[in-house]
């Protein structure tokens, strides 16, 4: 069974999960509306009662609104940290945490993370199985946007080669990232630290000159600015990793002795048994750290996930919540055609057609708030995107799919179950007190 | 022309409301078959009553009502439902119409409820009714119409299911002279046609004198007329 389940393509899970959902509310309708037509009678009350049903179903279209959009942002955002992990293979970087690390390279947050010196850059990008290596020198900022100093390899390994105008070729030179405001031969001035923190005092005799910007990557190093990695140095008056008579020289190899340190290392294999080699050869040494970006978001998505399920039944729970304050006050609305129920009794009206009216009248209130959600999320999702994404630096993948309106579905049917109450507590209403009014 | 609709036996009926209170005490009334019946009486004396009860719409206590080998007093609550649908048409006090629906919808809406072959049947003759009944084509909503017209229209809806029982509870109340004759024309034209037995609940002098025989209903107890 399990097998079945599992072979069958994910459309055609998602397609019988949506199914399985409707089952109540197709059941219900199917048992309750059998042989009668109350649409008509139904259209008429809700042309009646307009005022309130819109009312309802704005109210309804909300809660289902924001529940379908938090759910779809929380995944948007989990691929869209993914993808920014995407081009970081291995990271070394001093012994500490690794959720520090990653937060501070991939996501270029602010943080104080001890440094590697230049034996342990030597003896790390020095391994056989490393066929790609580069410094990421972060902390400073330099006219408000994070500044990272490192090599020119990493440059065209994060770009991918795209870049309008070109790669430096000397100190003071930097390329910028296409979320940056600055234009090529714009002059930025350094600061030390970022943000609230920085300090624009500590490097005021220097400057650097916009010779590059890259195409977008959809991560937060669109914010950034790219200096070589002696450029940070000197900004700090340390040595440049060079030796006095090649001062001029950017980029590796490196003068251990005269290497001022960096908080961490890119690295990647020739193979990806040679990256894994890489961090069982650096994980946990005296010196180092080593990891996966990516497992290290898995562990927090992991963390995250019980959260995630949290959140959805809540977003569930709160959405049935809405539903049954909207039923109450729509059993409060029933009372006013407590009248006309008892007439149609009266006329010879099977009890399950009144049943089936108050039914139908609940349940097309809470179907047009949940299609009405659905559009409302369209919207409110990009937005979320839009928004957050900007702030995150961030591409968030903002579409909607199958599970997302089963949400919607899966709402309106539990809510036709509870609909079932105002209806049933019509059959059973005194027919001759109802027809006295 | 059409058969006859059914006789009415009541036999030691007694109805009561809150508290055990006796609204209606009928020890035995006899309907011939087709045949009509006034009933008159002060205000609150149970007329509606006796109206609801013979209808099958409240529980007796004890006691029968039996429209020809009916006897709705023995039935659940789904089986007189259907005996209505099926047998009894009903002109409300005060109309008690649908205000959101039209003429036509209104004298049509058994056809929401009735079995899908029914439909039709009842659509048709609602029109047909209405038609006679001067109201052809009137697609106005109820609160639109006057005190006449609605009148006409619960008539209408009363008989759309081809009922052979009616039942009218004070249906020329309200209405002006004129109105309220050509009413009771309908309504007794109607019934000859259909053969149906006629219950009507009025203080006017002029339909009572118009139907089979009448009772007066005082304090819940019915005293034969003439
Ligand atoms: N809405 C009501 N609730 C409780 N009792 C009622 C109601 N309407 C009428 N009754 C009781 O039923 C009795 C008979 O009423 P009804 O059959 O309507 O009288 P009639 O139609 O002759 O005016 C009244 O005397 C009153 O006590
Ligand atoms: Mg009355």
């Amino acid at each position: 069974m399990v097998d079945l389940w599992d072979g069958l393509p994910v459309l055609a899970q998602d397609g019988l999960v949506a199914l399985a959902w409707a089952l109540p509310l197709l059941v219900v309708g199917a048992l309750l509306l059998r042989g009668l037509a109350p649409w008509p009678l139904v259209r008429a009350l809700l042309a009646r009662f307009r005022v309130p049903v819109a009312l309802f179903v704005l109210l309804i279209a909300v809660s289902v609104g924001t529940g379908i959009s938090l759910v779809a942002f929380e995944r948007g955002l989990r691929a869209g940290t993914a993808r920014a992990a995407d081009r970081f293979d291995l990271i070394v970087a001093a012994p500490g945490s690794d959720i520090t690390a990653l937060m501070a390279t991939v996501f270029l947050q602010p943080s104080d993370m001890p440094l590697l010196d230049g034996a342990t850059y030597a003896e790390v990008t020095g391994h056989p199985a490393v066929a790609f290596a580069a410094p990421l020198a972060f902390g400073d900022s330099a006219d408000g946007a994070p500044v990272v100093g490192t090599t020119a390899n990493f440059l065209d390994h994060l770009s991918a080669g795209a870049i309008e105008g070109r790669a430096w070729t000397a100190h003071g030179e930097a390329v910028v990232g296409a979320g940056t405001p600055f234009a090529i031969g714009d002059a930025l001035h350094p600061a030390h630290g970022i943000g609230d923190f920085a300090d624009a005092e500590a490097h005021e005799s220097h400057e650097y000159r916009v010779v590059g910007r890259m195409a977008p990557t959809g991560s937060p190093w669109d914010g950034a600015v790219l200096l070589p990695i002696e450029t940070v140095w000197e900004a700090h008056d340390l040595p440049t990793g060079h030796a006095p008579e090649r001062a001029e020289q950017i980029g590796p190899p490196f003068d251990a002795a005269l290497f001022p340190g960096t908080p961490a290392i890119l690295l990647r294999g020739h193979t990806l048994a040679d990256t894994y080699g890489l961090r069982a050869a650096f994980q946990g040494t005296e010196e180092t750290m080593a990891f996966f970006p990516g497992t290290v978001l898995s562990r927090l998505y992991n963390v995250l996930g019980d959260m995630r399920q949290i959140v959805s039944a809540l977003t569930l729970v709160t959405q049935v919540l809405v539903a049954a304050a909207v039923l109450t006050g729509f059993a409060l609305l029933t009372r006013l055609i407590r009248r006309q129920m008892a007439v149609l009794r009266a006329l010879g009206a099977p009890a399950r057609f009144v049943v089936a009216v108050v039914w139908s009248l609940a349940v097309t209130l809470m179907a047009s708030g949940a299609v009405l959600g659905v559009a409302l999320a369209v919207g409110l999702v990009a937005v979320l995107a839009s928004v957050v994404g900007a702030r995150a630096g961030l591409a968030i993948d903002v579409s909607l799919g199958l599970p997302d309106v089963t949400l919607a579905l899966a709402f309106v049917s539990l809510a036709s179950l509870i609909a079932l109450l105002p209806a049933l507590s019509m059959r059973r209403q005194d027919i001759v007190a109802g027809l006295r009014g | 022309m059409g058969a006859s609709g059914p006789g009415l036996r009541v036999e030691d009926l007694i109805v009561r409301g809150d508290r055990g209170r006796e609204l209606l005490s009928v020890p035995r009334l006899d309907l011939t078959p087709g045949g009509s019946l006034g009933i008159s009486g002060p205000s609150g004396s149970g007329k509606s009553t006796f109206l609801f009860a013979v209808a099958g719409l409240l529980k007796a206590a004890s006691g029968t009502v039996a429209w020809g080998d009916a006897a709705i007093t023995a039935m659940g609550e789904a089986r007189r439902a259907a005996f209505r649908a099926e047998r009894i048409g009903i002109v409300f006090q005060d109309f008690l119409l649908f205000d959101e629906l039209g003429a036509a919808d209104n004298a049509a809406i058994a056809a929401l409820y009735a079995p899908r072959g029914a439909r039709d049947g009842i659509r048709a003759r609602a029109g047909d009714l209405l038609s006679r009944l001067g109201l052809a084509d009137e697609d106005r909503p109820v609160p639109g119409l006057s005190g006449g017209e609605r009148q006409r229209v619960a008539v209408a809806r009363a008989m759309a299911g081809n009922a052979d029982i009616l039942l009218a509870d004070e249906p020329t109340a309200n209405l002006d002279r004129p109105t309220a004759t050509r009413l009771v024309d309908d309504l007794l034209v109607r019934c000859r046609e259909r053969g149906a037995s006629l219950i009507a609940v009025s203080h006017d002098e002029t339909l009572l004198a118009r139907l089979d025989r009448r009772i007066e209903i005082r304090d819940g107890k019915v005293r034969l007329d003439g």
